[in-house]
């Protein structure tokens, strides 16, 4: 159904499009916020992806790679957002760290469900979506490095490094907590 | 313990994170974004041999491939370059590169490509390619913009040219008449950098507008009409001579036939006579004639007197008494002289009657042959003893090699062989079509 969807909205078919989009449109927002951690430049990158796929979606040779191709339009529109940021000068808010909370009983899973959140957004925007695509969207090593635009190669190279700066940054975030612990006895 | 599953957690908490809910004004906004605009027709620049040059405007005789000139981005091209530029060493000509398209199946979309001569690095280009500027520094894009009033049922943006830097950083838009409803369509840089060429026809163009023009490159501005373009043809450019003096298109439709035009747009000079058809190999435009190095003298192929049969023939640039390369018999389907030498590779064979999803049939068995300027030494290159046919070859930079398509069957392959016959190599492992394909070049990449 998709690929005929496909193959409609390239000859022009406005109508099939829009039921391409609004069965994207969901997975590719939930994954657009977790790279961005921002609702408005998530959905900003999501619309660019979507309009995007229209302007060019006779350019997508094979109709049956429709979601690799969104997901490559996606990530490009995520890149742009975060670069759109970095040149108005506006600083992430990386990290609650100083707030960390303290871990009670029945309450440890949520504070390790905090504590990732921290770590994540202490990652560059092309660490997160390196992480995003291999672990929410789940795309094979192939298709990851597809959609990201680059080598499998450097692909499993980023991955490996963004999962060694989510842990140190787990690790940090760890530390802090022990010397407020140790502060307080 | 972070340690241990820290790829498990991810995923759970990724899962248990990531918030579908859309809003749905966000798809009211793509919907209604999407739907004032038309999607892209799809083509590529056309980059021919160590020179780039671009397709004019078609005529309605093939208005499949009207010219909607695609956005051409420069997206990833130094991060290519540099890659291709790093293994040079064991390349024939170090910072050149192959582009190709892959064409699907129903031909309704191509894909570009950039490849290392000796068939490492493939690469899939995203965007496209530019036009470097003379001097390398420069590349020339090109890019769509809104018409700021679109009219009922009718284009809704309308190509200008982009300048920027080579490694596609900083573009800047030349848009020196914004909402000027035709489009400036950048065909090549002239040889001084100083202006460009530009090209304007398409669907909702008026056809007063269709034709070709330059602009100033400082700002776009100084439009200058070359030529005009009568109703039911289109001007396929092939470029600047190389002194810059003179300008090559190919006139197909009602009336085709060969020109050159002075740069000021003067001293039109019609090459080909009246009862020739020069030909036109519908998947790979603009390969049948060609500027000699200095700039004095083209070749092209040309039917004579409403036959299938082709020959080539050679002319001076202002026109004069044509002499004859490769005769009917044999036939010529292209021709392309060398960047280095008094030689012309072509393809031999024939048009056919029937169709093919590649445009006009080809028939006895296309070939692969180069031939010296002044008819002397003919030679085949590739013999099709395996039941394949090799068909528009074009040049490497340095001249030493050609590039052409080898079709077996129901595949496509590209192929790069020396200019005397030796080292044929299968350059792409996959097919790239079905059918014959075109735009293709073997280029000199800019400096990463």
């Amino acid at each position: 159904v998709q690929r005929d969807l496909v193959v409609r909205a390239q000859a022009g078919d406005h109508e099939a499009f829009s039921a391409l989009a609004a069965g994207s449109v969901a997975r590719l927002l939930a994954a657009a916020r977790l790279i961005l951690r921002d609702e408005d430049r998530a959905q900003d990158a999501v619309q660019e992806a979507m309009v995007d796929a229209w302007l060019d979606i006779r350019g997508l040779r094979d109709p049956d790679r429709w979601g690799a191709w969104v997901h490559r339009l996606l990530l490009r529109g995520c890149y742009r957002a975060a670069k759109r940021e970095r040149n108005r000068r506006v600083v992430e808010v990386p990290l609650l760290a100083i707030d960390a909370p303290t871990i009670a009983d029945g309450q440890a899973a949520l504070a390790a469900r905090d504590q990732l959140d921290r770590g994540f957004r202490r990652l560059t925007t092309e660490q997160r979506a390196v992480l995003v695509v291999h672990h929410y969207l789940d795309l094979a090593d192939a298709e990851a490095a597809d959609a990201l635009d680059i080598p499998i190669g450097t692909f499993k190279s980023r991955l490996n490094r963004a999962t060694h700066a989510l842990r140190a940054a787990l690790e940090a975030d760890e530390r802090q907590a022990l010397a407020r612990e140790e502060s307080v006895a | 313990m972070i340690r241990d599953d820290l790829g498990r957690r991810l995923d759970l908490w990724m899962r248990e994170t990531a918030d579908p809910a859309t809003p749905p004004a966000l798809l009211e906004a793509i919907v209604a974004t999407t739907g004032a605009r038309r999607p892209r027709a799809t083509w590529l620049v056309a980059i021919r041999g160590s020179r780039m040059g671009k397709l004019g405007a078609r005529p309605v005789v093939s208005r499949r491939r009207l010219v909607q000139l695609a956005v051409v981005v420069a997206v990833g091209l130094a991060l290519v370059a540099g890659l291709l530029l790093a293994g040079a060493g064991r390349q024939p000509g170090p910072g050149s590169a192959i582009v190709f398209v892959r064409t699907d199946a129903a031909r309704s979309a191509d894909s570009p490509f950039i490849i290392g001569p000796d068939g490492s690095l493939e690469h899939s280009l995203t965007g496209g390619l530019g036009i470097p500027s003379p001097d390398g520094k420069r590349l020339l894009l090109e890019e769509r913009v809104d018409d700021p009033a679109p009219l009922p049922d009718a284009e809704t943006s309308w190509i200008r040219p982009v300048i920027a830097n080579a490694d596609g950083s900083k573009p800047t838009l030349l848009d020196a008449y914004p909402g000027r409803r035709m489009h400036l369509a950048p065909v090549a840089w002239s040889p001084d950098g100083s202006r460009i060429l530009v090209s304007s026809g398409g669907e909702d163009v008026a056809p007063g507008d269709v034709g070709i023009y330059t602009i100033r490159t400082t700002d776009g501005g100084d439009l200058q009409r070359l030529v005009r373009t009568p109703a039911g043809n289109g001007d396929v450019v092939i470029g600047y001579s190389p002194d810059g003096t003179r300008i090559l298109f190919s006139r197909v439709g009602d009336a085709p036939a060969i020109y050159t035009v002075a740069s000021d747009g003067s001293d039109l000079a019609r090459l080909s006579p009246a009862s020739m058809v020069p030909v036109d190999l519908d998947f790979f435009d603009a390969v049948s004639v060609d500027w000699s190095p200095d700039g004095s003298q083209v070749v092209f192929a040309a039917m004579v007197g409403g036959t299938l049969a082709p020959g080539m023939y050679v002319v001076q640039a202002r026109g004069g008494a044509l002499t004859e390369l490769v005769p009917p018999a044999l036939g010529a389907l292209s021709a392309q002289w060398s960047p280095k030498r008094a030689a012309i590779a072509f393809t031999s064979g024939h048009l056919g009657t029937g169709r093919t999803p590649a445009g006009k049939e080809l028939t006895d068995s296309p070939q692969v042959w180069v031939v010296n300027a002044d008819g002397t030494g003919r030679t085949r290159l590739t013999d099709g003893s395996d039941g394949s046919t090799s068909v528009a070859p074009v040049w490497s930079p340095d001249g030493s090699r050609l590039l052409f398509q080898r079709k077996f069957g129901d595949e496509v392959t590209l192929w790069t062989i020396d200019a005397d016959g030796t080292d044929a190599r299968r350059l792409t492992i996959e097919p790239v079509a079905a059918d014959y394909v075109g735009r293709y070049a073997w280029t000199t990449l800019p400096a990463p």
